[in-house]
């Protein structure tokens, strides 16, 4: 609406400013948080782990998505595809089906490309057109993005209500994104003296979203750091990535890195700084890559694709892989299975199997009891079953 | 029946043989993959039923229009079409040589002009010579063909 308001560039100068100065605060709550939850980190032992692993799936499948079977279908393939290759205990190679390749496992880069790069580019190979829609590109004007920069300071305490809020979201493993972002702008819109204004380029209305979904990050990094349970789909990948340069986080990881974990909270706050005035100079020039047709994407995104697949391990069955895993992945998307689940059961379920096999060596099946353990159990089933439970509750209602 | 249902049963099938294959192993190895594989395989039963019942329903309901089949038929065979082609240069001829003239052939055949389509290729094969093979210095794969 901004933008239809011929106020563009103010609404460039909120978003950056809110998203930037957003990422700092959840960047400064994380580093604050660190000291206080070492202790309850550290106390955690493989049960607890394996409930929470089990609980960041099935949140991340069930919230946020239309069909909550299916991203549990999708989580569920995740961890079994995990589990092809040799056994960690015995040694003994499974799903392998006789090839040396997958000896070694499906391999996470390959994986990460086929289920989310491929897809996108079938889209722009079968449909054509261009990767946005509008017609037209912002056009940014140099003093309406600076008054977009000073509504930020202007609202302030909105602005801080809606970090916290993004940050308290981006916590909870599973949970982020669109949800950090309704839950701030349904605060500010409903704590606003002009609540009929949202939705018509209210300035409060873009400020508030923005805000949060940048301080989510910070938040969303207390599990996936402390825990190893990524808090959010993107944390997910950067759990990957750390994996794939042979760092471990979990428990373990604030005992053993915490000079990383804090260069991890700086990194952020600088990349929120260098990445709000980045955007704020090259934002109109960028978007143009938006309009660059399919035709001419689509083979230079492949080639990437190609290259980076092959460079893992410079064996050029990863590639095949990329783009046989590509089509499950583009059929996955086509047929609404949650490809983040599907992602975040891959990089979780050797860990789950870990967590699992010390879990009973430890306790046996009484590892279900333990009282932490137990109570994320609970909180897991009944998340599972809090839609089907409610539908039968609203029909009991009405009987 | 639907394509997403189909889709369903080819997943329920891959489920079933993995299971299968696991009653195979020691106990040890195939506990975790059966706890993991049993449920969700129910779950996705589950998942059938309810799409074929959806179905059921949907006949009796006025239908949207609906795309003639040629088109949907060409929509799910051109980019596999092009992946294969994509995916059977680079392993004849390799990446150096494989990427540009892949580039070029896409870019031709969807009516772009010569000088796009010659100075893509180049400048991609400059970037991968230089970048890749020179810079990082990757051996990247030469090809069936020149191996």
């Amino acid at each position: 609406p901004m933008s239809q308001a011929g106020m563009s560039g103010r609404a460039i100068g909120i978003v950056e400013t809110a998203s930037g100065l957003g990422g700092i605060f959840g960047a400064v709550v994380l580093a604050l948080i660190i000291p206080a939850i070492r202790p309850i980190v550290i106390s955690f032992q493989s049960p607890e782990c394996l409930m929470l692993v089990f609980m960041g799936i099935c949140f991340i499948a069930i919230l946020g998505q239309d069909s909550p079977g299916k991203g549990l279908v999708a989580g569920g393939l995740g961890l079994l595809l995990s589990l092809v290759g040799l056994h960690e205990v015995s040694g003994v190679p499974r799903y392998t089906f006789g090839t040396l390749y997958l000896w070694d496992g499906i391999r996470l880069v390959p994986l990460a490309l086929g289920l989310f790069a491929i897809p996108e580019v079938v889209k722009l190979i079968t449909t054509g057109g261009t990767i946005a829609t509008v017609k037209e590109p912002l056009t940014a004007i140099t003093s309406d993005v600076l008054q977009g920069i000073k509504d930020v300071f202007q609202h302030w305490w909105l602005f801080l209500r809606c970090a916290f809020i993004g940050t308290l979201v981006g916590i909870i493993p599973g949970v982020g994104g669109a949800i950090a972002v309704f839950v701030a702008y349904g605060h500010a819109k409903q704590t606003s003296k002009h609540p009929e204004r949202f939705g018509t380029g209210c300035v409060e209305g873009i400020i508030a979203p923005e805000s949060a979904n940048d301080a989510k990050e910070g938040g969303s990094l207390v599990p996936t750091l402390a825990f190893g349970i990524p808090g959010s789909a993107g944390m997910a990948v950067l759990l990957g990535a750390l994996l794939v340069l042979g760092l471990q986080p979990g428990p373990a990881f604030l005992k053993e890195h915490l000079d990383l974990t804090f260069t991890l909270v700086g990194t952020i706050v600088l990349a929120n700084i260098m990445g709000s005035i980045i955007c704020l100079l090259l934002a109109t020039k960028m978007a143009k890559i938006a309009f660059v047709p399919g035709q001419i994407l689509a083979p230079l995104i492949l080639s990437l694709i190609a290259i980076g697949s092959y460079s893992i391990a410079d064996n050029i069955m990863d590639v095949f892989a990329a783009f046989i895993l590509g089509g499950f992945g583009y059929a996955l998307m086509k047929f609404d299975y949650s490809r983040p689940s599907l992602f975040l059961g891959f990089v979780l379920g050797s860990l789950a199997e870990t967590y699992f096999h010390l879990s009973l060596m430890s306790y046996g099946w009484r590892f279900i009891l333990k009282p932490v353990a137990l109570v994320l159990l609970i909180i897991t089933v009944l998340s599972i079953f809090s839609k089907p439970i409610g539908t039968l509750l609203r029909r009991l209602r009405r009987v | 029946m639907r394509p997403s249902t189909i889709f369903a049963l080819i997943i329920l099938l891959i489920l079933g043989i993995i299971i299968v294959i696991s009653m195979g192993y020691s106990y040890e190895v195939k506990r975790f993959p059966l706890i993991i594989g049993f449920p969700v395989t129910a779950l996705l039963v589950a998942i059938i039923i309810k799409e074929i019942r959806a179905k059921a329903e949907l006949k009796d309901t006025p239908q949207e229009v609906e795309i003639p089949r040629k088109i949907v038929w060409y929509n799910y065979l051109v980019a596999p079409f092009w992946m294969a082609v994509f995916l059977l240069k680079i392993y004849l001829i390799g990446f150096l040589l494989g990427l540009p003239l892949f580039t070029f052939l896409y870019l031709k055949l969807h009516n772009q002009s010569w000088l796009l389509s010659i100075i893509l290729p180049l400048v991609m094969a400059t970037i991968i010579y230089g970048g890749f093979i020179v810079g990082l210095k990757m051996q990247l794969y030469e090809g069936l063909l020149f191996q």
